[in-house]
């Protein structure tokens, strides 16, 4: 059967050539928090009924479809990632005031719940009101002089970051110092639309074993 | 007495093989598979969608995907990178048909087939990578490099050459030239 020319080339490619780490990394990271998701849901629904009465069966497909909206975000969708953090929010401020312990798992099932019942206005209203709030911050952190770019490789040194690779829609960091003594990583997107913003000095509490520490948020 | 050199490509697929058995069982080892087919699969869905962020976006679906049905895969019917970019063509197809374009399949497969892995005996590889190390000028070899083995895009490589991406493309279509009249005998 005749070849064409690309599947010469790539037949043909270097065994040791290394040639696209941050994908690689982004792939793992998503296949690394899909078999997560899997095990978390497996063990609640053996070990704990009560997270099951609370959670449903639903837990599993809250998750894939949390997961699923921010892995599967590209550049149109990813105005979708701060609803979500904002819902997770919300979501931890309501579990909190029922002084019930919450995990990262039951916030992020919660915030998916709750993002799919926004609607597009709410959505928007929200991305409006966070835009502002961080281009206030960013503001502030700059007069003070603290505010500068980072790159992807100083993010992965830094602890709890470890989410920050996955989305192609970022396109720069930036990291300041907040009036706490924490540091801020802030990650935008295209026209410098901010779409995270990671408190790298609080990393985020996870079960044993689990490897997705999400966006841990202001 | 003779010892017959390993043939590479079983050697290959026992090796791809045991890797997935492993990760069957538990071991974390996918990332050996991403790492190898990574690079292929972008530029097969590039070619299905037309464009560098969706075709990563899919190829990226294609692993997840590739991962959570790793225990039906057969390795007695396909390779991995084969079933692999069928996942990838499919999910292409059904892209493509989200963004209401008219997609007729049999030419969604047909595109598809020219970037289907092939295997290649060593020597061919040697013939193809001498090729393209003669490519002349000089930037042709590196548009080639730079795109299939280096996993970079277009616009990459324009910023690295200081060119419009335009000159990219029109130098990778004479590289590519260049290089069919070479290999005809591959080709």
């Amino acid at each position: 059967m005749r070849k064409s020319i690309d599947q010469l080339l790539l037949a043909s490619r270097p065994a040791a050539q290394k040639s696209n780490p941050a994908f690689v990394a982004r792939v793992m990271f998503a296949v690394r928090s899909t078999a997560t998701i899997e095990s978390f849901a497996a063990e609640k629904r053996i070990t704990n009924t009560a997270t099951k009465n609370v959670f449903g069966s639903g837990a599993l497909q809250a998750w894939s479809n949390l997961i699923g909206v921010i892995f599967k975000m590209n550049k149109k969708q990813s105005f979708l990632v701060v609803p979500l953090v904002v819902a997770a929010l919300v979501a931890g401020v309501v579990v909190f005031q029922a002084n019930s312990p919450v995990s990262a798992h039951e916030l992020a099932v919660a915030a998916a719940e709750r993002v799919q019942q926004m609607s597009p206005q709410e959505i928007a209203q929200i991305n409006s009101q966070y835009n502002q709030d961080i281009a206030q911050r960013l503001d502030e952190a700059q007069k003070s002089g603290s505010l500068h770019t980072i790159s992807l490789e100083d993010l992965q040194d830094l602890p709890g970051s470890l989410s920050s690779k996955h989305n192609s829609a970022i396109k720069k960091y930036l990291e300041y110092t907040n009036s706490a003594g924490e540091r801020i990583v802030v990650a935008l997107g295209e026209d410098n639309r901010p779409l995270y913003v990671m408190n790298v000095d609080a990393a985020p509490t996870l079960p044993a074993g689990a490897s997705q520490p999400d966006v841990q948020v202001r | 007495m003779k010892f017959f050199a390993p043939d590479d490509r079983i050697v290959k697929v026992m090796d791809e093989t045991e890797v997935i058995a492993a990760i069957c069982q538990g071991a974390d080892r996918y990332e050996e598979l991403v790492e190898r087919y990574h690079t292929g699969l972008i530029i097969h869905c590039e070619q299905l969608v037309g464009d560098r962020d969706e075709a990563e976006d899919l190829a990226q679906q294609a692993f997840i995907k590739a991962y959570t049905h790793l225990a039906r895969f057969n390795p007695q019917r396909a390779r991995f990178s084969t079933w692999l970019h069928h996942i990838a063509t499919n999910l292409a197809i059904d892209h493509l048909r989200q963004r209401s374009r008219k997609v007729v399949v049999e030419d969604i497969e047909r595109i598809a087939e020219a970037t289907m892995p092939t295997f290649l005996e060593d020597d061919q590889k040697q013939t193809v990578r001498r090729a393209v190390q003669n490519l002349t000028p000089p930037a042709y070899k590196r548009v080639i490099m730079a795109y299939y083995w280096e996993g970079k895009d277009y616009r990459q490589i324009a910023r690295e050459l200081n060119v419009p991406s335009n000159t990219v493309g029109t130098w990778m279509r004479r590289a590519k030239m260049q290089l069919k009249e070479t290999l005809e005998d591959i080709v």
